[in-house]
């Protein structure tokens, strides 16, 4: 299963990755060998192995404002091959996670990072994940802005891009490029008001339909094992 | 074509593959241009003042009177701030930036050349860089290869070129034009020749052969390239040479 959740910061995308990890190995008896959570600058960089991490853990401090301190070109220079590396290795792997990923480098970019007009770049991911890895999966987390301004109050992210009156821009600019993206299996979930395994439950039911023949066979093959 | 030039910093690759753009656009037709980014902080392509073309830029430094455009990608606020992250960010840039240069889309271009590359990484990381040495994550003269694989099954007819030039006229150089921002430093420069030699030797690629800049001009290395490149051009190129050869001669013919 080859999955990508976009959704503003604060939405749940990452909490619901690491859920999604587990799930993957749990009930698919698959292996993702990384969430692939490093498109939301300052933290571009590392995977956090161990499990759930609001922001990555070995990342320092001093590494997230050195990052800050490029140009806006360089910025979206390394960004840029960020997304393509990720983006060539979808094929390559059975299961992938990857929260952001080009929709979530586009819409931060624009809004926060100077970058220019995205919009070629974006179609031409778009084009290469429908190639090369046309079952993958477009989930878009979202939430009301006062629950994202409630989450930010409650647990701010230190250097985090989302500034709160922008939530409601941010939320909207997620929703666009959702519908406007071209890749064909698409879902999104709501987590204003749902506890993590409520929202785990509800992707489960919602990626049923997507999953691939040889999703459904391992999944077979580990509840029967379980049995 | 497919050039991977290599080599170590002032043995004179950059202007090399200046010269065999001219060459290129001469006996090919074709626009041959090199991605020379790859030593770091330069890893961006030029950048061009306005009212100038990338041309220019290039006759200008082969002339004697402006900077390698390859060491031009950025500011020099910018370099220092490339220079300031964490190995591990200029590791992970790195990576993405080579699995970038062999895509697809490359590739289906007729011509696909590079400065470095690979090679770069697999001699200057473990030593200036920080990372990528035997062993560790990523290590460099393993992913090297990883590369070559790749290379090899999109386009065997790839040319590995090494430029190569003695000790002394690299430190001769160093010098007498100093790189802004340079990497090798002087008390290096026999460990870094020895360190690119080897990487050749060790190159998984079937074509490829050596320049030595030590005793020849620009041009006269020009012309050694155009020698040894003759055996290992792909049929298409050598029927565009043919073509632009004969249209040559018949236009004399008819004059």
């Amino acid at each position: 299963m080859r999955i990508i959740l976009i959704g503003c910061e604060y939405s749940g995308t990452t909490t619901l990755a690491f859920r999604i990890w587990e799930w993957v190995h749990e009930e698919i008896g698959g292996y993702v060998n990384h969430v692939h959570d490093h498109f939301k600058i300052p933290f571009t960089v590392t995977h956090d192995d161990d499990g759930y991490a609001p922001t990555p853990r070995d990342f320092t401090v001093e590494e997230q404002e050195q990052f800050l301190a490029l140009s806006p070109r360089i910025k979206e220079n390394i960004m840029r091959h960020n997304v393509v590396y990720h983006v060539s290795g979808l094929p390559g792997m059975e299961d992938k996670i990857i929260v952001g990923l080009h929709i979530e480098d586009a819409v931060y970019g624009e809004l926060y990072f100077e970058y220019g007009p995205r919009r070629q770049f974006m179609d031409s991911i778009e084009q290469k994940i429908l190639d090369t890895a046309p079952d993958t999966v477009l989930c878009l987390v979202t939430a009301t802005p006062e629950t994202i301004r409630r989450r930010m109050a409650a647990h701010p992210h230190p250097r985090g891009p989302l500034k709160e009156a922008d939530a409601e821009l941010v939320l909207r600019r997620f929703q666009e490029e959702y519908d406007r993206s071209r890749l064909k299996h698409k879902i999104s979930l709501d987590t204003s008001d749902t506890s993590v395994e409520e929202s785990m439950a509800e992707f489960a039911r919602k990626i049923s339909p997507h999953l691939t023949g040889r999703d459904r066979e391992r999944m077979a093959s580990t509840s029967s094992e379980g049995a | 074509m497919r050039l991977i030039l290599v080599g170590c910093e002032y043995s004179g690759t950059s202007t090399l593959g200046y010269h065999i753009g001219k060459w290129g656009k001469k006996a090919l037709g074709d626009e041959l241009g090199f991605h020379d980014h790859w030593q770091i902080p330069h890893v961006s392509h030029p950048s061009v003042p306005e009212g100038k073309t990338h041309g220019e830029m290039v006759d200008d430094f082969l002339a004697g009177r402006g900077i390698d455009p390859s060491l031009s990608g950025h500011t020099d606020d910018e370099n220092r701030a490339f220079l300031a992250l964490a190995p591990k960010q200029q590791e992970s840039f790195q990576r993405y930036h080579m699995e970038y240069h062999l895509g697809d889309a490359f590739y289906e271009d007729p011509h696909h050349n590079q400065i470095g590359f690979h090679i770069n990484e697999a001699v200057y990381a473990p030593r200036y860089y920080g990372y990528g040495g035997a062993g560790e994550y990523a290590d460099r003269s393993w992913y090297a290869r990883r590369v070559e694989s790749d290379i090899m099954h999109k386009a065997p007819d790839s040319v590995l070129i090494l430029v190569k030039a003695s000790a002394d006229t690299i430190k001769a150089r160093i010098k007498a034009n100093p790189h802004p921002f340079g990497l090798v430093q002087e008390d290096d420069v026999e460990e870094v020749l020895a360190d690119f030699q080897h990487q050749f030797e060790w190159s998984w690629l079937r074509h490829k052969f050596e320049i030595d800049t030590t005793n020849s001009t620009p041009e006269e290395c020009l012309a050694e390239f155009a020698e040894n490149i003759e055996e290992h051009l792909s049929d298409t190129d050598r029927a565009k040479i043919m073509y632009r050869r004969q249209k040559k001669a018949m236009s004399r013919m008819n004059a």
